[in-house]
C-alpha cells in the first residue's frame, strides 16, 4: 500500500519578473507520508508558500507534478479541483481568514455547508471541545484573542475531515506562548482525526514541533527532504 | 364546459410530468444502488472501489468519496494490525535475546562456587553475580513497564492535582544518580499549579528524561527543570548540558528500542522515551525535543491544563 500522501516530482515554478526569470521553485521532490507532521522552513522569498500554494491546487506549476491521496493534481479541470479543495486540504492561514459576520461556530461548519453536506453537529461539538474553544461557540471573531481566532481556524479546517491539513505561517501573529499552544492543538487534533499536517514556517522553535522538518532555500530542498525519510 | 377541458387537460399534463419524475428518479435510484453495490462488491474482495466520480458534486460523488476514504481506513488498520504483529514478535525475541547473557553468566558463577574456590575467588564471583542480578532486574522491570503499554494495561487515572509534587517524585528518583556524577539539578515550579494528570505515570516520563538527561550530561553539569503555564498546555521544561542530539534523529529517539550509535556503551534498552511519550499522548499531551548535537538537549512535556 502507496503509504504516501503527498508527493512531487521534479516541481518547479517559473514567474517572468522584469524581463528576468525568478525560479520560485526549482525542482522540488518532496513527500510526506500519511498522518506525518511536516514542517518546511525557509527565508521569505525562499519558495516555501508557493510550495504550500501548488499543494493545496491554488497555483499551477511551470512543470512537474503534484500528487495528492494517489491523484495527480495537474489533470484536474478548475472545477474539480475546487472539489478537490473543499474534500481533501484544509487550510490555516496567518491572517485566520475568518468570516466576521459569523459566529465561531458557524465558521466552523462553513465548509461542510458549502459542500452541500450534512452538518454532523456532535463532530464539531468535539472539535470545538478538542481545541477548547466550547464557551466561544457563540462568539464573533472580533472579540476573540488572536490565539483564539486561530483555533477557531484550525477547527474550520479539520471539520470537513480532509486528508492534509496545510497551514501557512498560522503563528505568524501570535506571541511565542500563544503560538505553542496553537501548533500543540493542531498536532492533537490531526493526531486524534488521523491527518496529516503540512507546515509553513520561518521560525525555527515552532518547526521543531514537527515530525520532520525540510528546509528550502532558492526553490529548492536543502535539507530533510524525502530521501531521507524513506528509508 | 370550457374550463373543465382546461382542467382536465392540466391534470393529465400534470401527472404525466409526475409518473415521468417519478421514473427518472426511481431510475437514479436504482443507478445509485447499484453503483453502491459495486463499490461494496470491491470493497469486500478487498479492492479500493473506483472513485471515478469522486470530484463531482453529485450525490454519487460525495458518497463514493466517503467509501473509498472508509475502505481506505480499514485497509490502513489491517496493516496496522500486521505491523504490531510483527513488532510484538521482535520485542519477545529482544526479551529473551537480552535476558539471555545475565542469565547464562550467573549459572557459569553458580557452577563456579560450587566447586569451592579459594575465599577471595568468591568474592569475585559474589560481585559479578550481584551485578548481573542487578542487571535482569532492570531489564525486567523495564519489560515489564513496556509490556503493559503494548497491552494496554497502562490505564491513566487523571485528577487535578499538585504539579510541583509529580515533579519532585521524579527528581528524588534522579538525585542519587545526578549527586554520583556531581550533576546540578535545578528545578522552577511554582508550588500553586494544579493540572489535571497522572501523578505516578506523568513522575515515571519526567523521570525517563531525567534519566537520560543525567546519563549523557558529563560529570560536573547541571539539569533544570522549568514549568511554565500558557493558556492551554503547561510545559515541563528538562533542559540538560549533555552532548545534545541531531535534529535529524529527534523523531527516531521516541521510537522503541531506539538507541543513539554511538552510546551503545552505556547501559540501556531505548524505550525510556519511547515510554515517556506514549504515557504523555495517553493524557492528550505531547512531546518534543529542541537540540542540538553538542549544545545540550530541551525536552518538553506539555499537558492540558483542565
Amino acid at each position: 500500500m502507496n503509504s504516501w500522501i503527498v508527493k512531487t516530482k521534479n516541481l518547479k515554478k517559473y514567474y517572468q519578473l522584469g524581463g528576468h526569470t525568478v525560479k520560485a521553485l526549482d525542482g522540488v521532490d518532496f513527500l510526506v507520508r500519511e498522518r506525518e507532521f511536516v514542517s518546511v522552513i525557509g527565508t521569505s522569498g525562499s519558495g516555501k508558500s508557493t510550495l504550500l500554494h501548488m499543494l493545496g491546487g491554488l497555483d499551477t506549476p511551470t512543470s512537474g507534478g503534484v500528487y495528492i491521496d494517489g491523484k495527480s493534481l495537474g489533470q484536474m479541470d478548475k472545477e474539480q479541483l475546487a472539489i478537490f479543495r473543499r474534500r481533501k486540504v484544509g487550510f490555516v492561514f496567518q491572517n485566520y481568514n475568518l468570516v466576521q459576520d459569523l459566529n465561531v461556530y458557524e465558521n466552523a461548519v462553513l465548509p461542510v455547508e458549502l459542500d452541500g453536506r450534512r452538518v454532523d453537529r456532535e463532530f464539531a461539538e468535539e472539535i470545538l471541545k478538542l481545541l477548547k474553544l466550547q464557551d466561544k461557540k457563540d462568539a464573533l471573531p472580533n472579540t476573540l484573542s488572536g490565539g483564539q481566532q486561530q483555533r477557531a481556524a484550525i477547527a474550520r479546517a479539520v471539520i470537513s475531515k480532509p486528508a492534509i491539513l496545510l497551514a501557512d505561517e498560522p503563528t505568524g501573529n501570535l506571541d511565542t506562548a500563544s503560538s505553542h499552544d496553537v501548533i500543540g492543538l493542531l498536532k492533537l487534533a490531526a493526531k486524534q482525526f488521523q491527518q496529516t499536517i503540512v507546515l509553513i514556517t520561518h521560525d525555527n522553535d515552532i518547526a521543531q514541533m514537527a515530525d520532520r522538518i525540510v528546509q528550502i532555500e532558492d526553490g529548492r530542498i536543502v535539507k530533510g527532504g524525502g530521501l531521507h525519510a524513506e528509508k | 364546459m370550457a374550463w373543465l377541458i382546461i382542467l382536465t387537460v392540466c391534470t393529465s399534463l400534470s401527472t404525466a410530468v409526475l409518473i415521468f419524475k417519478v421514473r427518472h428518479l426511481k431510475q437514479e435510484v436504482y443507478q445509485f444502488a447499484d453503483q453502491l453495490e459495486e463499490s461494496l462488491d470491491h470493497i469486500l474482495s478487498g479492492k479500493e472501489p473506483e472513485t471515478i466520480c469522486a470530484n463531482t458534486d453529485t450525490l454519487w460523488g460525495k458518497i463514493s468519496e466517503k467509501l473509498w476514504r472508509a475502505s481506505h481506513v480499514w485497509q490502513r488498520k489491517d496493516q496496522e494490525i500486521i505491523t504490531e504483529k510483527k513488532e510484538l514478535e521482535q520485542l519477545i525475541s529482544h526479551i529473551s535475546h537480552q535476558t539471555k547473557t545475565p542469565v547464562s553468566n550467573l549459572k557459569i558463577c553458580i557452577e563456579i562456587l560450587h566447586g569451592h574456590p579459594s575465599p577471595e575467588k568468591t568474592d569475585e564471583f559474589l560481585n559479578i553475580m550481584e551485578t548481573e542480578a542487578e542487571k535482569l532486574e532492570f531489564l525486567i522491570q523495564n519489560m515489564v513497564k513496556m509490556s503493559r503499554l503494548e497491552t494496554g494495561m497502562i490505564k491513566i487515572r487523571s485528577n487535578e492535582s499538585n504539579l510541583q509534587k509529580t515533579i519532585g517524585k521524579a527528581v528524588s528518583g534522579i538525585v542519587p544518580k545526578a549527586e554520583k556524577k556531581q550533576i546540578r539539578l535545578h528545578v522552577t515550579c511554582n508550588p500553586q499549579i494544579q493540572v489535571l494528570h497522572d501523578g505516578k505515570w506523568t513522575a515515571e516520563a519526567i523521570f525517563n528524561i531525567l534519566d537520560n538527561g543525567v546519563k549523557y550530561t558529563a560529570k560536573g553539569g547541571s539539569v533544570w527543570v522549568t514549568v511554565t503555564e500558557q493558556e492551554i498546555f503547561t510545559q515541563i521544561a528538562i533542559r540538560d548540558t549533555g552532548k545534545g542530539i541531531a535534529p535529524l534523529r529527534h523523531a527516531e529517539i521516541f521510537t522503541r528500542f531506539y538507541r543513539e550509535p554511538e552510546v551503545h556503551d552505556q547501559e540501556g534498552i531505548g524505550i525510556g522515551l519511547y515510554l515517556a511519550r506514549e504515557i504523555i499522548e495517553l493524557q492528550k499531551g505531547y512531546i518534543q525535543v529542541h537540540s542540538e548535537e553538542g549544545k545540550g538537549a530541551e525536552f518538553r512535556i506539555c499537558l492540558l491544563r483542565s
